[in-house]
């Protein structure tokens, strides 16, 4: 790479970074749903008790119940990811110096890691158009964007880790292939680094890229009808593996002993029919919002079907290894797609349209080859086929940008504005909560609007909290946990929040709410009062 | 040791230093110094160290750069809960495992400065 690359890739991550921080440019409080708020509370944990958690018994105990039960060997309150991740939030905030920005601020940045190692690896193997093809329009991936929004950030951070990894892979085996034994060796122990990285941040990354990788491999078999390893290595190997298990032993447990609460509903496997679709989205999509799977809203129209469908035949019949890269991209993400019908998943698991976020990575970058390839074709002198060829990829992308790029501008800068994320009289309700309510006792939290807002307050109190209208008073409730002992909560104290439904102007419900505290004040004393939001304490 | 970096990344001087600036500019611009110290702490912790360890591997060092940044941002947070399970003080374990790698690293440049190898 010359100058000319560091200032693209400069480009690309002032551009991405200002678009993946519209949301917390002018409201640096938090944002997600409440699986977001969920995992921002570990990291939160570790930096509140100034060393990093155990593998059991040692998790926030905001979070009570809340997903517990869910392992067998770790029990209700083992950790549920490896730490890794969690333990980069807490240096974020130790080194930022504050609790939310700095955490916010490195999760932005590590979504946008996708696009510019895309960059990095078109560049490498494929050229300046192919690559900047990929990563322009990979800046605004819908789905990468409304994963980031919703808070799944394991999955988010896990997945731009394929294309490197992909790379070194690929770069191991043509290094192999070429000859180059050191290189070989340099190359596959990064692949095996990346490859532990990415297993230790979710492991759906794992199961994509380990697919990726037989295909790969099974392609270069192919190719050169050699094995792609040497029995005079064992010893590295030997190595590489012990170093792969010493950094991953502990996912073991967290992943592989869970009680199977990622059951789909419906136990059916996929019909022989689906075989012969990309994708078969069920009649729920996923469960999720249809947005996130459907063709339009990631790519720029239909009609880039047409450039894919060039592109995978331009690499079809080139020559050279370099097309195995993206081809064994598209066969590993036909064949996890597919998992219902190995009966590795079930058809409507969300978990099958979260693959979807890798789907641009290699959709993009095969347009991107096939943009820059196809001026080949025209009767015309070299340079006058290069001249087509940028001419292309400029129409290209300013159809990207005008579509996919104004999408995702409106969608970030409009996201959780307002009183849809938690508001500053609620964080201030949830720094009360934190410094004045005993650890062991919990909060009703009644008024806010949404459930992942009074999730935040959870988080951001360091209390448990919940929101029952049927239970206005001192209580005990017990947490719904599989196979455990149950974990008992008590609730103390109960926060009148009328602060979202004022926004709103539900005087309705602000009635109901007021004679529910007319009946609190009865039993309880007050002790937090702000305009909007008053706290009773129950004896 | 720093001149030897930067010829492996085939980069001047100034381009180093422009870029580092650009890295911290922009986060920076538009978070003020929360931003600045957020990216300080990526460049710290998980890129710089790791770049240090892998600058000995015969590939290219625009290469080693992005390898460096994607590794560490797991495998130092790893590595620092491996020690942590020892000191329980995250203080503690994050000085003592940046002075492991950092020493680690500076050390395999020198060798490879002294020795090429």
């Amino acid at each position: 790479m010359d100058n000319r690359d560091w200032i693209v890739i400069g480009i690309l991550f002032a551009v991405s970074f200002f678009f993946w921080t519209l949301p917390l440019q002018d409201n640096h409080l938090p944002f997600s749903e409440h699986d977001g708020a969920y995992i921002f509370s570990y990291g939160d944990h570790i930096t509140y008790l100034g060393r990093t958690m155990n593998l059991i018994g040692d998790t926030p105990p905001s979070l009570g119940g809340w997903y517990a039960g869910y392992n067998i060997l770790l029990g209700p309150r083992g950790i549920v990811y490896p730490p890794a991740y969690n333990i980069d939030y807490s240096l974020m905030q130790i080194f930022g110096g504050e609790r939310i920005v700095p955490v916010f601020l490195f999760i932005a940045f590590t979504s946008i890691l996708g696009c510019i190692s895309m960059y990095v690896v078109m560049r490498k193997l494929f050229g300046f158009l192919p690559a900047i093809l990929t990563a322009i329009p990979l800046m605004f991936s819908f789905r990468e964007i409304m994963s980031y929004l919703w808070g799944q950030r394991h999955n988010t951070f896990a997945f731009v880790f394929i294309p490197l990894t992909a790379y070194s892979l690929y770069m191991a085996l043509a290094a192999f292939y070429g000859d180059e034994k050191k290189k070989h060796l340099a190359y596959l122990w990064l692949y095996m680094l990346l490859l532990a990285s990415s297993s230790l941040a979710h492991f759906s990354a794992t199961a994509f890229l380990v697919i990726y990788s037989l295909i790969v491999i099974a392609f270069f078999f192919i190719a050169y009808r050699k094995l792609p390893a040497l029995p005079s290595l064992w010893k590295q190997y030997l190595a590489m593996l012990g170093v792969f298990f010493f950094l991953t032993w502990m996912m073991y447990p967290i992943y592989f002993s869970g009680l199977g609460g990622d059951s789909g509903e419906n136990p059916s496997v996929m019909a022989v029919a689906t075989l012969f679709t990309w994708i078969d989205r069920p009649a729920n999509n996923f469960g999720l919002n249809p947005a996130f799977s459907e063709y339009a809203t990631s790519y720029p129209g239909y009609w880039t079907i047409g450039l894919l469908m060039v592109g995978i035949a331009l690499l079809l019949f080139s020559k050279g290894t370099k097309k195995y890269f993206l081809l064994s991209g598209m066969v590993a993400l036909y064949l996890v797609y597919h998992f219902p019908f190995f009966g590795l998943s079930t058809p409507d698991n969300y978990r099958i349209a979260r693959f979807m976020m890798i789907e641009p990575y290699f959709f993009y970058a095969i347009m991107g080859v096939a943009i820059a390839s196809l001026p080949r074709f025209i009767p015309l002198a070299k340079r006058g086929q290069q001249v087509a060829s940028y001419a292309l990829a400029i129409a290209f992308l300013a159809v990207v940008i005008s579509t996919q790029g104004m999408q995702a501008y409106a969608t970030l800068e409009q996201s959780y504005d307002g009183i849809s994320r938690i508001t500053p009289a609620q964080m201030e309700l949830a720094s009360w909560i934190e410094s004045n309510v005993p650890a062991a006792e919990g909060v009703n939290i009644l008024g806010t609007i949404s459930y992942p807002k009074w999730r935040w307050i959870q988080i951001l109190s360091r209390h448990y909290a919940t929101q029952s209208y049927e239970h206005i008073g001192r209580y005990e409730t017990v947490a719904e946990v599989k196979g455990w002992e149950p974990i008992n909560s008590t609730f103390t104290h109960v926060a009148f929040d009328y602060s979202d439904l004022a926004a709103m102007g539900r005087a309705d419900q602000i009635q109901q709410l007021q004679q529910l505290e007319s009946q609190a004040a009865q039993n309880a004393s007050i002790v937090y009062q702000t305009q909007l939001i008053r706290v009773y304490r129950y004896g | 040791m720093a001149d030897n970096l930067i010829s492996q990344l085939k980069m001047n001087r100034i381009s180093i230093i422009a870029g580092i600036f650009f890295f911290l500019l922009v986060p920076s611009f538009f978070f003020g110094l929360t931003g600045a110290k957020a990216f300080i702490a990526i460049f710290l912790f998980f890129l710089l160290p790791f770049f240090l360890l892998f600058s000995h591997l015969p590939i290219e060092r625009d290469e080693t750069l992005f390898f460096s940044l994607f590794i560490g941002l797991v495998v130092y947070s790893q590595l620092l809960w491996t020690i942590d399970r020892l000191f329980h003080n995250i203080y503690l374990s994050i000085a003592v495992l940046s002075v492991a790698l950092y020493g680690i690293g500076i050390f395999l440049v020198y060798r490879k400065r002294t020795t090429g190898s």
